[in-house]
């Protein structure tokens, strides 16, 4: 589809969406699945981009060009049906596209996000709802172990149960050198995206029957890190890390655990301090398939990790890296 | 910065594009055809990929204007050697970076003033001096004739961009 006419299909959709998408409740815009293919490379805009940037953490509603989440395109085939899913980030990125699919594969949806992220997660909120779907939005700052606890308390009430944990929410902050990064810039990396998935998974794991899934969003920056990017790459080694020993720990249990390793995705991660202003202009030119990775290409990974059919895989990462990368 | 990393990325793709016959000795081989046309369009694809990350990211307006004209000659070179080879019945291939324009292009995309500026002058110093090579390679000994004309109506544009590239390297 044509950037332009998708974009503007993707802003009736998403900013209006009560109103203007003309369909009757939980109907989606689409009734069959695509099939057929496409080439890769002009699925999606390619850079350069716009130069661009937002305050911390970044709407996806104001970036140029929006990102594709799924909204028009996903269409679920009862995957998930009564599954219950908290998924961290859920506003936008890779969170938002898995919480479209989700829903509209028959599972109830919890997001947390911050605050300031209100006016994305509204979107999302409404997507789990047309899709007939219990949406719980749960807004918070995840560097808060109480607030961790609190937030799975409130998905396990919301929902009526848990049984798919997707730690997916990231802090990413791009300083060339490491003597930029302030004592408590790195703890709030760290907080973010090790001490949070640490308190969420503890806290969810009473409520985890046999059957639940863990999923954790890792990157090719586990294996292959940027020199921009010192604190968040290690944390993303250490997600790659938690995937496997708890896939040992839990096995016994019936619990999965796996991961995602995406490769440069179009998210407000980038534009809102991320990556470097050089960096968005020029995004996903280093990929082999000529540009960055849209939400909803990852979509279907979170899907597959979820459900029932996937019941071997566990310990594992999948990638969706353009060609560059592991794993 | 890596620093290293970003020389051994340098030089690799040096190695790659022919930078290691660019001596006054006779090349064993013409350049096959398809080889060319492929590093040319990587050169290019990488020149336009880092001059739009450094018209960002970069606050020297030296840096900016150098950038602006890689842009404006590099999509020209590369549009002349497209319509070379179609003229010559074949079709071009992807516009492609190749393994160490990728390495470069990624390398500057981590890159911050004052790093950036100084990084981008010594990229742009290799990665003429290996374009140059290429084109001056297939623009003496290159099979095709439309296609050697394209080779030889870049040269002169690459050597200028060289040397102002090596005058920017140079100075303190």
């Amino acid at each position: 589809m044509e950037d332009t006419t998708r974009r503007q299909l993707m802003t009736i959709a998403t900013a209006g969406v009560a109103a203007s998408v003309a369909t009757s409740a939980g109907a989606q815009p689409e009734q069959q699945p695509r099939g057929g293919k496409q080439n890769p490379r002009d699925k999606y805009p390619k850079p350069p981009f716009p130069p661009q940037s937002q305050p911390f953490p970044g709407l996806a509603g104001q970036m140029t060009p929006r990102p594709d989440h799924g909204e028009l395109s996903y269409v679920g085939s009862g995957r998930l049906r009564g599954r219950k899913a908290l998924i961290t980030g859920g506003d936008s990125g890779m969170g938002r596209a898995a919480a479209i699919a989700y829903a509209r594969e028959g599972a109830d949806v919890a997001i947390n996000y911050l605050p300031a992220e209100e006016p994305d997660a509204r979107e999302v909120v409404e997507l789990i709802r047309r899709a007939g779907r219990t949406a719980v939005p749960i807004p918070g700052d995840l560097r808060s172990a109480d607030f961790c606890r609190s937030l799975v308390d409130q998905a396990v009430q919301g929902l009526g149960g848990l049984d798919t944990v997707v730690s997916n929410a990231g802090h990413q902050k791009s300083n060339a050198s490491i003597l930029d990064i302030s004592d408590e810039a790195f703890d709030w990396t760290i907080k973010t995206n090790i001490y949070a998935p640490f308190w969420i998974i503890k806290a969810a794991l009473p409520h985890l029957q046999p059957g639940s899934v863990i999923i954790g969003t890792t990157s090719e920056q586990a294996y292959d890190p940027s020199s921009d990017l010192y604190d968040y790459a290690q944390t993303k080694a250490a997600t790659m890390n938690y995937v496997k020993s708890l896939a040992k720990q839990l096995g016994p249990k019936g619990i999965r655990v796996n991961g995602v390793a995406p490769g440069p995705i179009w998210t407000p991660l980038q534009v809102s301090g991320g990556a470097s202003e050089g960096k968005v202009v020029t995004f996903g030119a280093t990929a082999p398939l000529g540009r960055p990775g849209q939400p909803a290409e990852l979509a279907g990974i979170y899907v597959r990790l979820a459900e029932d059919d996937g019941s071997y895989t566990t310990g594992n990462i999948y990638g969706a890296g353009g060609g560059q990368g592991q794993p | 910065m890596s620093n290293s990393r970003l020389l051994i990325a340098s030089a690799a793709f040096a190695i790659l594009i022919g930078g290691g016959r660019a001596s006054s000795a006779q090349p064993t081989k013409p350049m096959p055809t398809r080889d060319f046309v492929q590093a040319a369009q990587a050169s290019d694809a990488y020149e336009i990929g880092a001059a739009q990350d450094a018209i960002t990211q970069s606050h020297d307006p030296q840096v900016q204007a150098f950038a602006q004209q890689m842009i404006r000659d590099h999509t020209r070179t590369s549009q002349t050697l497209r319509q070379a080879v179609r003229a010559s019945g074949m079709t071009p291939p992807p516009i492609a970076l190749n393994d160490d324009g990728e390495k470069m292009l990624s390398a500057l995309q981590s890159l911050r003033e004052p790093d950036f500026d100084k990084a981008y002058w010594r990229q742009q110093a290799l990665a003429h001096q290996s374009a140059l090579a290429v084109e001056q390679d297939y623009a003496s000994t290159g099979a095709d004739f439309n296609i050697r004309r394209a080779a030889q109506s870049a040269v002169p544009i690459i050597q200028q961009h060289l040397q102002m590239a090596q005058q920017m390297q140079a100075a303190p």
